[in-house]
């Protein structure tokens, strides 16, 4: 547990009760309120992200602090974008995914600043990462539309859920491809080799595998077996939440990873 | 099981057959399969991957073998190269332990560490309370349960000690090899007071004083080689080899790896990998494929489409 005292912690858990406050006005069927918390909660968690910035001197990518406090940021435009340009509105759900990703940064992480290793000092860091923020943004959107679908009876509702997963996972995807390729034409110029079999980069290719796995399914058996295509996507988050807590904080993982902890 | 053990696998005879089924069915599968014709973005990515792996298969350990025994072909995948400042080297140490002799000769012309500033005091107490002080001067702090004040006096990047008639005289100086340190006044409760010295290269809890370690670190910033390229005797080119900016010269990309000190002289020494560029550029052809098909077929194909034709999908 790591209660921040710093002004930097005041913006998270200001974000973490606007973000709350949001959820309550949803709940309560008042949505433009609930929309201007939802903004009012990103703009204080980029808030945070710009004081970051300024302390540290780098971008604020390096560690899990850094990274759910990008997480928490995107579920703001991620929501927006699902709803202008897929047309899927699951704004409770993307309200509880923000609160979900600051938590781990306001009450987990240590917000210690760490200079930045010389191998991180790329141009590619910044896409990378930010590929990957995106997709994993993504994807736990496409996971709760997989619950939606995997808890509903045949009908209607699941028929709309699994073209919300698959949507999302299309929208998605892109950026974890993005991020996956990136990452490996950054390991050729730092480290000689474009893919190194480190513990994080197999992982990387086991998420990306599963939800490659997803679309030939659904495209294969379609909605024939309805509880299959759920599944792979749930899968799928998992294995993102592997990759992204145990790969980085297992010790049985040891890799060229080991600063993202 | 570790990255080493995971590369020898997969580069083994057994999987290696898996990798050629592999794009077999790759290719098989965009000349039988109608869909994957007619849909661009589909074809590109599945063309995308069989180039990846043939890209891999081209610059791995067992191809490089095959070329070398098909057309004669002197290149090795990979290899390490330690340089002492100033000095020349044309060979590389190989992963078996073998030499081999490259077409080039590398000169480290000069080494260079670059810090963060300021660096760190890391003071640990009896009880296991941790402090950690930036070393700039006049910066202080109390620590223990005896309330021991400690201030930064003088920070350096080359602490040198003469030693003469008059005593010891110490003193920062800008040439010669880094020996960075910092000068520290202890002041116990009873108002007596002590300088002592932590130095940098010494990264072990070294400045014990009454049940108080300290240690004076300067986080790496980078580490830089500025190495010239020689043919015949001649230097053809020249560059600041730093990790994440490689050089790159008669198919073999220069990384900079690790470095250190030589125990007997004190010259810095730099370790550089050597890695042969073959198949690289397919690797990147097929990774530009599988990005740009999965943006067609995903974005374009069912995203864009479906939002400009103004069909909410749900």
């Amino acid at each position: 547990m790591s209660i921040k005292t710093s002004f930097q912690g005041l913006l998270i858990y200001l974000a973490m009760a606007l973000y709350l406050a949001a959820l309550v006005m949803s709940i309560l069927r008042r949505q433009r309120a609930c929309q201007r918390l939802f903004l009012a909660g990103c703009i204080s968690t980029m808030l945070a992200i710009i004081y970051r910035w300024a302390h540290t001197g780098h971008p604020p990518m390096q560690n899990l602090f850094e990274v759910f406090l990008w997480l928490g940021l995107l579920a703001y435009p991620a929501s927006l974008a699902s709803d202008r340009i897929l047309g899927l509105s699951s704004v409770r759900a993307d309200i509880c995914i923000g609160i979900l990703a600051l938590i781990p940064a306001g009450l987990v992480f240590s917000d210690q600043p760490q200079a930045l290793p010389a191998a991180l000092q790329s141009p590619l860091f910044i896409p990378h990462v930010a590929m990957y923020m995106i997709s994993y943004m993504f994807m736990a959107k496409a996971g709760y539309w997989a619950i939606i679908q995997l808890t509903s009876r045949p009908g209607q509702v699941q028929t709309t859920a699994d073209r919300a997963t698959y949507m999302t996972i299309c929208a998605g995807l892109p950026f974890m491809t993005a991020g996956l390729l990136l990452g490996s034409i950054w390991g050729h110029y730092a480290w000689g080799d474009w893919w190194g079999w480190d513990p994080k980069e197999m992982w990387s290719l086991a998420c990306w595998s599963v939800f490659l796995l997803y679309l030939h399914v659904r495209s294969g058996t379609g909605v024939r077996y309805p509880r299959l295509n759920p599944i792979l996507a749930l899968t799928g988050l998992a294995f993102i939440v592997i990759t992204l807590l145990w790969v980085n904080l297992s010790r049985l993982f040891a890799g060229l990873h080991s600063y993202a902890v | 099981m570790g990255p080493e053990r995971t590369k020898a696998m997969v580069n083994s005879l057994p999987v290696g057959f898996y990798w050629v089924v592999l794009i077999l069915v790759l290719l098989a599968a965009i000349v039988t399969i109608p869909s994957l014709r007619r849909s661009g973005g589909l074809g590109l990515l599945h063309l995308g991957p069989a180039l990846v792996i043939i890209g891999g298969i081209w610059g791995s350990s067992a191809g490089h073998l095959i070329r070398q025994y098909v057309t004669g072909s002197q290149k090795v995948p990979s290899g390490q190269m330690v340089l002492l400042e100033g000095a020349q080297q044309d060979q590389i140490g190989l992963a078996d332990g073998r030499a081999f002799r490259l077409p080039f000769a590398v000169r480290l012309a000069r080494f260079e560490i670059q810090y963060y500033s300021p660096g760190f005091i890391t003071i640990r107490t009896g009880g296991a309370e941790m402090i950690r002080l930036p070393a700039v001067p006049g910066r202080s702090c109390s620590i223990g349960p005896g309330a021991v004040r400690l201030e930064v006096l003088q920070v350096f990047e080359n602490l040198k000690v003469d030693i003469g008639s008059e005593g010891k005289h110490i003193y920062d100086d800008p040439n010669g090899p880094s020996n960075p340190a910092v000068a520290v006044r202890l002041i116990e409760e009873d108002g007596s007071a002590r300088q002592i010295y932590l130095f940098a290269r010494y990264n072990q809890w070294h400045g014990t004083s009454g049940g108080l370690e300290m240690a004076y670190s300067r986080p790496i910033k980078d580490f830089i080689s500025h190495i010239e390229v020689l043919q015949s005797g001649r230097v053809v080119t020249s560059k600041a080899v730093e990790v994440n900016r490689p050089l790159h010269h008669a198919g073999y990309y220069l990384l900079q790896a690790s470095y250190g000190i030589d125990p007997q002289t004190g010259r810095s020494y730099s370790v550089l990998s050597v890695v042969s560029d073959s198949g690289l550029w397919l690797v990147f052809a097929g990774y530009g494929l599988i990005i740009f098909g999965m943006v067609w077929q995903l974005w374009i194909n069912r995203i864009v489409i479906s939002h400009m034709r103004n069909k909410r999908p749900v």
